[in-house]
């Protein structure tokens, strides 16, 4: 019955698109001009300027800046030449005369050629300014990646994001990301639409996406517009690059710790191509020989990208499979488990036969977390799939941009649980149909101003369409391009709940469920205003200042004696604080600097909580309330050396001390010579007290040598932790010992390449 | 100038050398809150026992404390009504290697206010916990129902004397029956003649263990007999920690004092 409805609703969808893409847009008496950009391996270029000048080249008459497929359209009200220019940092300018008839829809896909010399887009920014409108938004290249040492010649993710100030891991173990404030089940982590739930390694060093697949990522931490749903908290939006169209490439690397082989070329020349990434962990084999701790863990992931390139069409086709296993506590006989698959693709249709552009994306995605332990005694385990087809469209509806869309997506979820989490029906299988909607727009009433609303709505069988109503809006305080002035707003609703323990640190495993029938949704209201600045060619600064209201979110009930089981309760959160970041480049030298001051408060009757309080309402700071975090990234090239060092501090989080032991008895009705009674753990006042400060050195330097004219070689050495610090993990309630972060972690890597 | 070199090279090492001095230091971390609590005290008094026994937890040593063996706390019971004071013998019990500790002491007197001080030999961390122990009541019940008839016939049951501040819970069974379903009567606490009344009928503790007709009432009048079980709590008696808070240290555990008593009646008159 389910299969038979969402191959309806998948009907109903096409049948959409076929409508959309030959119904006219409204009043199209205008040209409209269609341009992606790639560099010449024909990777697609985001943010780039695209800038229609009249013909003497002295007005701008339109511009636009390119999305992550390199795509940006711009409309043009009167017949004429047009003088066509291109620009993006570290390539050439293009430039051409173009004449554009009165309802012409051109195409135009550039290939920039890289340039060695000076910035040139900042020359153009300077000519007429845009607004980037990034307010919360962290946009990572695949070269900041490189820049944090992480046991391996490549740059990764999760190695990087822990640098950004506002995201907070509770240790360097487990996988789990907290962004303002946010639980990592609020985070939403999508690559080419496709939402995967934590494709982050155990080891919290790594994730699925080593810097040799990724184009860009956008780190949205709040205030992010309707087009992104799912996600009351913050959402990392993964840009795979296209696979070389041109030439083939590969390499292997190998360090103690993790080894990987990467390929990507054409298949047919500049038409389409392949891409593919596998890494493998050697942690578990090497880690007791090079650091003086022995590291249980082991996990694998694989990634690829088929990508089709045609005149009037893009599509990326990407699979991902990741395993992750392990101890993140030696203390415990707890062995922590999750694995993802997912498959799905993405094409984007900009050809001049269609009435405007669209993108189509459909996936699947299937993910499931357990804890087991080696008596048998604990064996939990939850999964939850997700199908999904969305439709995005570009149009202009009197004479304003509008992009909106369509996204249907069908989730099951299934738990197999011990005793521990007596609530969970697990002889069930829910399946939950859900839809979204989004509208957004964007106008400048003003050069200085651009506006950018934007409204969602979905819904599901369990409960009515919500109302997400978000805005954007950025000013240039000072009339140039050198000073951003943004603030955002918007309410946002999850459907997805899950339902972990986080009382004790030394387990991640979740359980993945719907939003129960007719409770309360997740919900969230951001607010952020930044201040963004370039100080010269060199200097660029960031603060943001948030406020955060999360309702409904779940957390353990938290009683005062020690019990096996754990019991949902709900709670609200407030989360406020200033992000800075200052970041100094030039063409040898990298200086980043962020510092982080956030609270976040939870709040619930103490009733709900079941905490040992005498007040009505318990207010309380959770585990991932740090409230400062400073993160420090140099990266300098020394002659044929590249010398990388990062080194972060963080205050203590909250944890919760024990009150004390004893041996309960009812004397009246239990001889106490005789019994010893019911032996207890005690805890004090939930997350009462605070752990020690965190802080770590990281450092590597590494090489490149060239083998021939076809083979390069790298070499790197590094050390994480360099100065040793016991930094405390966490502390574990069941055997009162502290656990501690990774010791001090030398290694060696080496890596081939065939250029 | 060269000495002017010399001197900042000589600040700079010093200042590595306290820097990677700082940063070898270990983060130490204290897992037991040393600021609250300090015992927990399980002490519920029943006045039918002639030994009574108060188990003394200290709460910051781990179960598995095997090498100390004593406990490190002075035990006082203080009769304040009399203002006799005596320090209780303790009675250790090794259980495989985990010793736990009742203090002990047979003098409880019905009516009485004690105060139990528990304390460590260096007087830091110490505890009070002051009852008042129930006083010796009897119960009288007006109105029994003649056999086969008046199922809605009151029942009057005084309970007296009772404190302001005691709790009263009566349950009344059928004899034999098991003991699952009950009939709690509800209580009217009458101050000037330190007295507890309950108004009902066979009606009510029928319906409360078998159903609601009155044809069962009859049958139930008519097979067998009634038990009451009372339970008299003394003043500031707790079960547990739940409803204290946690810096009301003493109540950790179970403390105050009770009596019980049971009684077979015919649910009809004699």
């Amino acid at each position: 019955m389910f299969f038979i409805k969402k191959t309806s609703l998948c009907s109903a969808l096409m049948l959409l698109l076929g409508v959309f893409l030959v119904v006219p847009a409204m009043g199209q008496s205008r040209s409209t001009l269609r341009v992606i950009v790639t560099d010449e391996a024909g990777d697609a270029l985001t943010g780039a300027n695209v800038l229609v000048y009249d013909d003497g080249y002295n007005d701008i008459e339109q511009f636009c800046v390119t999305n992550f497929d390199g795509f940006c359209q711009v409309i043009i009200r009167e017949q004429d030449w047009y003088r066509l220019k291109v620009s993006f940092i570290g390539f050439q300018n293009f430039e051409e005369r173009i004449f554009l008839e009165e309802g012409d829809v051109v195409v135009k896909r550039i290939e920039l050629i890289e340039q060695v010399g000076e910035l040139g887009e900042v020359l153009v920014e300077e000519e007429r300014g845009y607004t980037t409108g990034s307010l919360g938004i962290t946009r990572v290249e695949a070269e900041d990646l490189s820049r944090v040492p992480s046991l391996s010649l490549d740059g990764d993710l999760m190695a990087y994001i822990k640098t950004v100030p506002g995201v907070i891991s509770l240790g360097d173990q487990g996988g789990d990301l907290y962004i303002r404030g946010g639980s990592p089940i609020q985070n939403l982590v999508l690559v080419d639409n496709i939402p995967i739930i934590k494709p982050f390694h155990i080891s919290n060093l790594f994730s699925a996406f080593p810097e040799q697949v990724v184009s860009n990522i956008d780190i949205l931490a709040g205030g992010f517009d309707a087009s992104y749903m799912s996600s009351t908290s913050a959402v990392i939006d993964v840009n795979l690059k296209t696979g070389d169209l041109v030439n083939h490439k590969a390499s292997g690397s190998f360090s103690p710790y993790i080894s990987s082989l990467f390929y990507e070329g054409p298949i047919q020349e500049k038409k389409s191509s392949m891409l593919v990434s596998g890494r493998v962990s050697t942690i578990k084999t090497f880690s007791g020989h090079l650091s003086p701790e022995k590291k249980d863990v082991e996990f694998y992931d694989v990634l690829a990208r088929y990508s089709l390139h045609r005149d009037g069409f893009i599509c990326n086709f990407t699979a991902i499979l990741t395993d992750d296993r392990g101890k993140i506590s030696d203390l415990r006989d707890s062995y922590l488990g999750w694995s993802n698959a997912s498959f799905g693709g993405r094409c984007f249709g900009f050809d001049e036969y269609y009435a405007r552009p669209f993108e189509i994306s459909i996936g699947t995605t299937s993910f499931q977390n357990s804890e087991r332990s080696t008596d048998g005694s604990t064996n939990n385990k939850s999964e939850v799939k997700q199908a999904f087809m969305r439709l995005d469209f570009e149009d202009y509806w009197f004479n304003q941009k509008f992009d909106y869309g369509i996204n249907i997506l069908a989730h099951t979820y299934r738990a197999r649980v011990d005793s521990r989490f007596t609530f969970v029906d697990e002889a069930r299988t829910d399946r939950f149909p859900m839809f979204q909607i989004y509208l957004r727009t964007t106008f400048d009433p003003t050069s200085n101003i651009r506006i950018t609303p934007s409204l969602g709505t979905q819904s599901t069988i369990h409960f009515g369409p919500t109302l997400e109503p978000r805005l954007r809006v950025v000013t240039k305080p000072f009339g140039n391009n050198r000073s951003e002035l943004s603030l955002a707003v918007g309410k946002y609703h999850q459907a997805l709940d899950g339902f972990s323990d986080q009382r004790d640190a030394g387990t991640t495993f979740t359980i993945y469920r719907p939003n129960a029938a007719f409770a309360p949704l997740f919900s969230s209201i951001h607010r952020i205003v930044g201040l963004k600045n370039k100080i010269g060619s060199r200097i660029k600064t960031n603060v943001e200042a948030y406020y955060m209201t999360h309702n409904n979110v779940p957390v353990a009930k938290w009683t005062n004696i020690a019990q096996t089981f754990v019991l949902p309760a709900q709670a609200n959160s407030r989360s406020y604080g200033v992000n800075t970041r200052v970041e100094y480049e030039t063409r040898s030298l990298y200086l980043y600097l962020g510092y982080s001051w956030s609270k976040v408060r939870y709040k619930a009757a103490t009733d709900d909580l079941g905490a040992w309080l005498d007040t009505p309402i318990f207010e309380y700071s959770p585990p991932h309330d740090q409230r400062h975090q400073l993160s420090t990234i140099a990266s300098v090239d020394i002659g044929e050396f590249t010398v990388n060092i990062t080194w972060e501090l963080g205050s203590g989080r909250p944890f919760t001390k024990v009150f004390g032991f004893d041996f309960a008895i009812d004397v009246i009705n239990t001889d106490p010579i005789e019994e010893p009674g019911v032996a207890r753990t005690l805890f004090s006042e939930p997350y009462g007290s605070r752990l020690p400060y965190y802080h770590r050195l990281d450092a590597s330097i590494e090489r490149g040598f060239r083998i021939s004219n076809d083979f390069s070689l790298e070499a790197q050495i590094g050390c994480l932790n360099v100065y040793d610090r016991n930094n405390v993990f966490y502390l574990d309630l069941n055997v009162l010992e502290r656990v501690d972060q990774s010791p001090i972690l030398p290694y060696a890597a080496i890596k081939i390449s065939k250029l | 100038m060269k000495e002017r070199n010399k001197t900042s090279f000589i600040n700079r090492s010093i200042c590595i050398v306290l820097f990677l001095l700082v940063s070898q230091c270990d983060a130490t971390l204290d897992p037991l809150d040393q600021s609250n609590g300090s015992f927990s005290v399980h002490g519920t008094v029943n006045m039918d026992n002639e030994i009574h026994f108060f188990r003394v937890n200290d709460l910051k040593a781990t179960l598995q404390q095997e090498t100390v063996p004593a406990i490190d706390a002075r035990v006082t019971l203080e009769n304040i009504t009399t203002g006799n004071s005596v320090v209780l013998p303790d009675s250790m019990v090794d259980f495989d290697g985990v010793f736990t500790h009742n203090f002990f002491t047979e003098d409880i007197e019905y009516g009485n206010t004690y105060e139990l001080t528990v304390e460590r030999l260096s007087g830091r961390g110490t505890i009070k916990g002051r009852w008042t122990t129930p006083r010796r009541a009897s119960m009288e019940i007006e109105g029994l129902p003649a056999e086969r008839t008046g199922c809605n016939d009151p029942i009057t049951m005084t309970y007296a004397p009772v404190s302001e501040i005691s709790e009263i819970d009566l349950r009344i069974f059928r004899l034999g029956d098991p003991e699952i379903k009950s009939f709690r009567p509800p209580f009217v606490k009458h101050d000037t003649d330190e007295s507890v009344t309950a108004v009902f009928t066979m009606y009510d503790i029928s319906k409360a263990i078998y159903g609601v007709y009155t044809r069962d009432c009859r049958n139930f009048q008519a097979g067998g007999q009634l038990l009451f079980k009372l339970t008299h709590y003394g003043p500031d008696y707790f079960e547990d920690n739940i409803t204290g808070g946690i810096n009301d240290q003493i109540k950790v555990g179970l403390f105050g004092a009770l009596y019980k008593e049971e009684s077979i009646f015919l649910p009809f008159k004699d």
